[in-house]
Formats: structure tokens, sequence, C-alpha cells
């Protein structure tokens, strides 16, 4: 049997990711003991009735948000990774969360005041996705025309910067309540979230994650090349469009809930690869989707600034995090290839 | 006639067969009405020059790409015909000359690939599967590379592990594009012998686009030759240097295909002769031929070849005797009489 990833290192990631979650959840601007935290997560009545609310309507719901939003983001990332065969791309620096941002902006800033039952959470969501999928499919259209890598991250800036123009011009237009929602919406939070809205942000994300991993096939021949991937009776066209259909519902979920949040999909792949160093998607799409909800729960805990009462935009931190890891692939690549 | 059973052996059929690129209506043709089949058991080798279309031919004979006219049709195990229209990784597999970018890839995942046609998306295998792994490692002896990843590998490693892949796939046809270029001597009759061993053993057909003459004339039973007029002369390959068909199509220059040597010119007007046998008598009118000596037996230059007990050789020239046809050569060159 193919084993290229042990079980030794299922167990480190799980431990990673269940550290992670207990220390996320241990966190916050209200000191409650360890004790107290796990006894009310096995369903026991606390010393303090109020930490129950705390512990479970606000830093459950979070610590749930930043699995579905970091494995989500994580495991968006190494699917544009594969298809671009681009050690750089992701949902952020190829344009697709501008995309779903422009679209939450349109519904935010024109839907409030035309259309005021259109913005509800699910209807976000569904805009989202669909902005961020049709950025995608004008990526693909561009990236024919361009064969290196880093053309196509210019291309992906440009875009950025081109919603952002249009972003600005609706944000000149419309109301100051709307423009300041946006504002706080574009700043990322992983907090807040009604269980209502967490259902609909898990519908999404593992729908996404589910039609990722019947993917590991087209994935792996990706590798091969379009050539061999056809010889072996993958249907490139269909294999894309599922990819773009998984891809834009896993980032445009997530950006719909959590505004549009950096570095996790490009830098994650790199971070899990640094433990199971592998390019078979097998035991790579779960386990990127495992430490992308690690490292989220991680994020989050830092942007708490623990025994501080400030929060910092989860934004600053995912970068401050992310951003090394980019270079650091830079660097390497040019070592690798040139 | 060819003989009756032939028709029994038939893998692939193509009648009519146009081949290249159309491109916005207007067509570029590179093959014209070709019309062939490719036989279990039979190694074939498909050569032409550089940009001929070689790849062009092996990729829609793959499926991979469609013809401009005519028909492919492939011959399934219950003896009917049916048309190519798409790439049929159960009957048909590949060694393209695409480089792989997946460096991180191991062996063994890289080899697993040629099962994906025949497992489900969880990737579940059988022992079935590992069977099918076991006997193309078996095959093209790449047992201690199987951990190996694919960074890792030289480039005849990689060609070595390319072929097991598609072997993996278990497919009565093989279609490999240029698999030996960019290896040196040793690896590519390695990977010719193979081939033909694959064939004849495992009664496979395969085609192998190449451009490498002296490897094809010893190794292949049959050989494919493109020429101009975009058609292809078929024959085996001692009937094609016999009829002059190579002289033709590659108008080889110094060549001598039907001594299998490169023809010398004489240019310094002295001839010798030359006594003794085997391979030292080879190997020395090779050395003097190429230097420019004509091989006379009338000369009144004798050069006599003695091999010693202790296997050491020595060349006599008149009164003088060498060691090494280096010497030999140098003496020569000081004064040697026109004769």
């Amino acid at each position: 049997m193919v084993t290229t990833a042990s079980y030794r290192y299922w167990f480190i990631l799980a431990g990673i990711l269940i550290v992670s979650f207990l220390i996320n959840i241990t966190f916050g601007s209200v000191r409650i003991p360890f004790s107290q935290i796990l006894y009310i997560l096995t369903g026991g009545i606390p010393e303090n009735p109020a930490w129950k609310s705390i512990v479970l309507d606000f830093r459950l719901t979070k610590a749930l948000t930043c699995i579905l939003a970091g494995s989500a983001l994580a495991t968006g990332g190494l699917l544009m990774q594969t298809l671009f065969r681009n050690p750089l791309a992701g949902p952020d620096v190829l344009g697709l969360t501008s995309g779903a941002s422009l679209a939450v902006a349109v519904l935010i800033m024109l839907g409030n005041s035309l259309l005021p039952w259109l913005t509800g959470s699910f209807s976000i969501t569904i805009a989202a996705s669909l902005g961020a999928g049709l950025l995608f499919l004008i990526i693909i259209a561009l990236s024919r025309s361009v064969n290196d890598h880093a053309s196509l991250l210019l291309i992906g800036l440009m875009i950025g910067a081109l919603t952002a123009a249009l972003v600005s011009i609706l944000q000149f237009t419309s109301r100051a309540s709307d423009q300041q929602y946006y504002l706080v919406w574009t700043f990322g939070s992983l907090g807040g979230l009604s269980w209502a809205e967490l259902t609909i942000l898990a519908v999404f994300s593992l729908s996404g994650c589910l039609l990722a991993f019947q993917l590991i096939k087209p994935l792996n021949t990706w590798l091969l090349g379009d050539q061999y991937a056809r010889s072996l009776g993958i249907n490139i066209q269909r294999s894309r469009l599922i990819i773009i259909i998984s891809t834009a519902m896993l980032t445009g979920s997530v950006t719909a809930f959590c505004g549009p949040i950096a570095f996790v999909g490009l830098a994650v792949p790199h971070l899990t690869r640094l433990l199971i160093n592998t390019m078979n998607h097998k035991p790579l799409l779960p386990a990127v989707s495992m430490g992308g909800a690690s490292f989220m729960l991680l994020c989050d805990t830092l942007a708490q600034l623990p025994g501080s009462g400030y929060i910092i935009p989860i934004n600053a931190v995912t970068s401050l995090a992310g951003a090394p890891v980019v270079i650091w692939v830079i660097v390497k690549s040019r070592r690798l290839h040139i | 006639m060819e003989d009756p059973d032939i028709n029994d052996r038939i893998l692939l059929s193509a009648t009519h067969l146009s081949v290249g690129y159309s491109n916005k209506g207007s067509a570029k043709v590179l093959f014209n009405n070709l019309n062939f089949q490719i036989h279990t058991g039979e190694l074939v080798c498909f050569m032409g020059a550089n940009g001929i279309g070689k790849s062009t031919l092996i990729r829609t004979l793959a499926g991979l790409q469609p013809p401009l006219q005519g028909k492919i049709e492939l011959r399934f195990p219950d003896n009917s015909f049916q048309p190519l229209h798409h790439p049929e990784p159960e009957f048909i597999a590949l060694v393209l000359t695409d480089k792989i970018n997946a460096h991180n890839l191991t062996v063994e995942e890289l080899l697993l690939s040629g099962r994906y046609p025949f497992i489900n998306w969880r990737m579940q295998t059988g022992t079935a599967d590992q069977v099918k792994i076991n006997q193309a490692v078996e095959a093209v002896r790449i047992n201690h590379l199987l951990p190996r990843r694919l960074n890792e590998l030289s480039d005849g490693q990689m060609q070595l592990v390319m072929i097991a892949r598609a072997l993996v796939q278990d497919t009565p046809l093989l279609l490999l594009d240029e698999p030996t270029a960019h290896l040196d001597l040793n690896n590519r009759v390695e990977i010719m012998n193979l081939l033909r061993h694959l064939a004849h053993r495992l009664n496979k057909g395969i085609v192998v686009a190449t451009h490498e003459l002296d490897l094809a004339l010893q190794t292949t039973d049959r050989i494919w030759l493109a020429g101009d007029r975009q058609g292809i002369l078929s024959g085996i390959p001692e009937d094609l240097v016999l009829d002059g068909t190579f002289d033709e199509i590659f108008q080889l220059k110094g060549f001598d295909l039907k001594t299998g040597r490169v023809f010398h010119k004489p240019w310094r007007g002295i001839a010798v002769t030359v006594r003794g046998d085997g391979h030292p008598l080879l190997w020395t009118r090779n050395a003097l031929e190429r230097s420019g000596y004509r091989i006379d037996n009338s000369s009144i230059h004798i050069i006599s070849i003695a091999q010693h007990e202790n296997g050491k050789l020595t060349w006599t020239l008149g009164d003088q005797s060498f060691s090494s046809l280096h010497s030999l050569l140098n003496h020569m060159q000081t004064g040697l009489p026109m004769n």
C-alpha cells in the first residue's frame, strides 16, 4: 500500500488541532479557569452561570467559525495551487476574495437601500460565492495567455485594484451607515456569528470540502500535466469546473461571514507540507484542511492579545504569520528553478 | 500477401488517416491518407526527422487530438472494432515527452497513477492493483527506485519510471514519444531492449517514435518511415535498408547504411595491406580508414597484427613494431611514401 504519510503525522496534526482549539477557547477578555471550561464543554453547570453562555454562545461559535473558515480557505488555496501549478496561488492573491468582497459591497451598499430583504446572511453568502466564482473564471481565462508564475500574480493584483476602485466608487454613492458596516466587515472578524449563520457557513464550506475530496484523483493527475491526465481518462473540463465551484463556495462563504481574510489559503499548504512533505492529495487534502483550522484558531487567539482587553483585526494577524511564509516560498523556489 | 493470421493480431487499424492541426478553419496537414495496422507482439519504430509530426501522430493515435480525416479503430478483446474518439485508458498507455513537474511525488505514487482508470475516487487499491504495480516494477527492474522522489532521479531513471507507469495501466497498446531522447548510449540500448522484450514476452503492441536510426535498425520488428509527401513507408528494417528507402529519405551524408559504417575518403592516396583477423583486424582497418588510408591487399606496405599469449597486440610495419595503433599511425604519418 502507498502510505506516504504515516499515522504518526495524523496524530501530530490532530494533536495540534485539539490543542489549538483548547487554547483558543480558554483565552479571552474574561478569565475562566481551564477546568471550568472543560466542565462546560462536557455539559456541566459552572460556578459562575454567566461563564456558560460566554463559552458556548461566544467562544465556541467563534472557535467553530475558525475551524470552518481556516480549513475552507486552506483547502481552496491548495486547489488553486494545484490547478495553476503555481506555489504562490491562493484565493486572496488571485483576486477571488476581491470578487467576493465586490459582490458583498454591491449587496450591502446598493441592496440595503433598494432591496432590504436581499441582505440576509444567506443571500450574502450566495453573492460572495458567485463573485468569487466569476473572478476565478476570469483568472482562468487570462491564465491561458500567460505562462509564468509572476505574471499570473500581477494579474491577480490588478484585479484586486480594479475591485477596490469599484468598491470605493460604491462607497462614494452610499449611505454612511452602510459604508461603516462594509468597512468593519473588511477588517475581517471570526466572532459574532449566530448558530444559524454558523450553520450556513458549515453547509457551504463542508460541501466545498466534500467536492474537493472527490477530486483527489484528478488533482494528482493534474500534477502530471494535461496530456497524461486525459490519457488516464480524466475529464479536464469537468474537473476544472468542479474545482471552480468548490473553491468559489469555500472562499465565498468564508468571505461573506468573516470578511476578506488574507494569506491563509496561500500559506497553510506550504506550512502543512513542512510536516507531511508530499504532493499526493490523498493525505495532503485532509492534512491541509486540518492545518488550516489549527492556523486560524491560533491566529484568532493571538488577535485577542491574551491578557489584554483589546482585539486586533484577524487580517493583521494572518498577514503577520502568512507573509513571511510567502517570502520563504519565493526565496526557496528561486533557488530551485534558476 | 501477408499471412492470414496477422488479422487476428490487429490492435489498432487506421484507414485514410490525415493528421495535423486545424486552426480557425485552416488546416495544417502533417500526414495524409495513412493506412496501417498495429499488431500484438510487435515493436514498431516510427522514424522521421525532428518536426515532421511524430508527436502529433502519437497524440492522434492516443485519442488526445482528433484526426483531420479518416478513422482509427481499436480492436477490443471481444473482436469488435470500435472507433477511437477519446483517450482509452484501458487500451492505450502513453509515455510522452512532457516534463513532469511534480518533484515531490514518490516513484511509488507516480506508478499508482497508472491504476487511476481502474480505482474509485477514494483511491482504494486492491491486491490486483498492487500485483500490476509489482509486475511493472519487476519488468523494468526499478525496485530500488520505489521510495525515491522524482527530483532525485536521473533522466534515464525517470524514463524507466515513466515506462513502468505506462505498464502499470496494463494496456494491450503502448505509445512512446522519444523515450530515449537525452539519454546516454547504455540507457538507450537498455530501454529499446526492454521495449522489444515487453512486446514479445507480454504480447503488447508498442509504437516508439524516435529519430535514432542505428538503435532502431538493430532492435525493432517494423519501421515506419516518415517520408516526403506526407506519407509513411512501412517495412522490416532490413528490407528498407536493402531497397534503398533509407538512403532516399534520409539522404545520408557519409554514412553507408548497408555496411553500417561511416564512409571515409582515402585522402592520403596511400594504400596499405593489413594482415590479421577478428576484432583486431576490424579496428585496425577502422583506424587506418579514419586516418585517410586506403585498404588494398595488393599494397607493398604490409601491416601484420600479432596477438601474444598474454593478450597484448603488436603491429609490425616493415622492420618496426608498435605496441599501439596510436604509435603506428604516428609513425606512418612521418614517412610513408605514396604508392
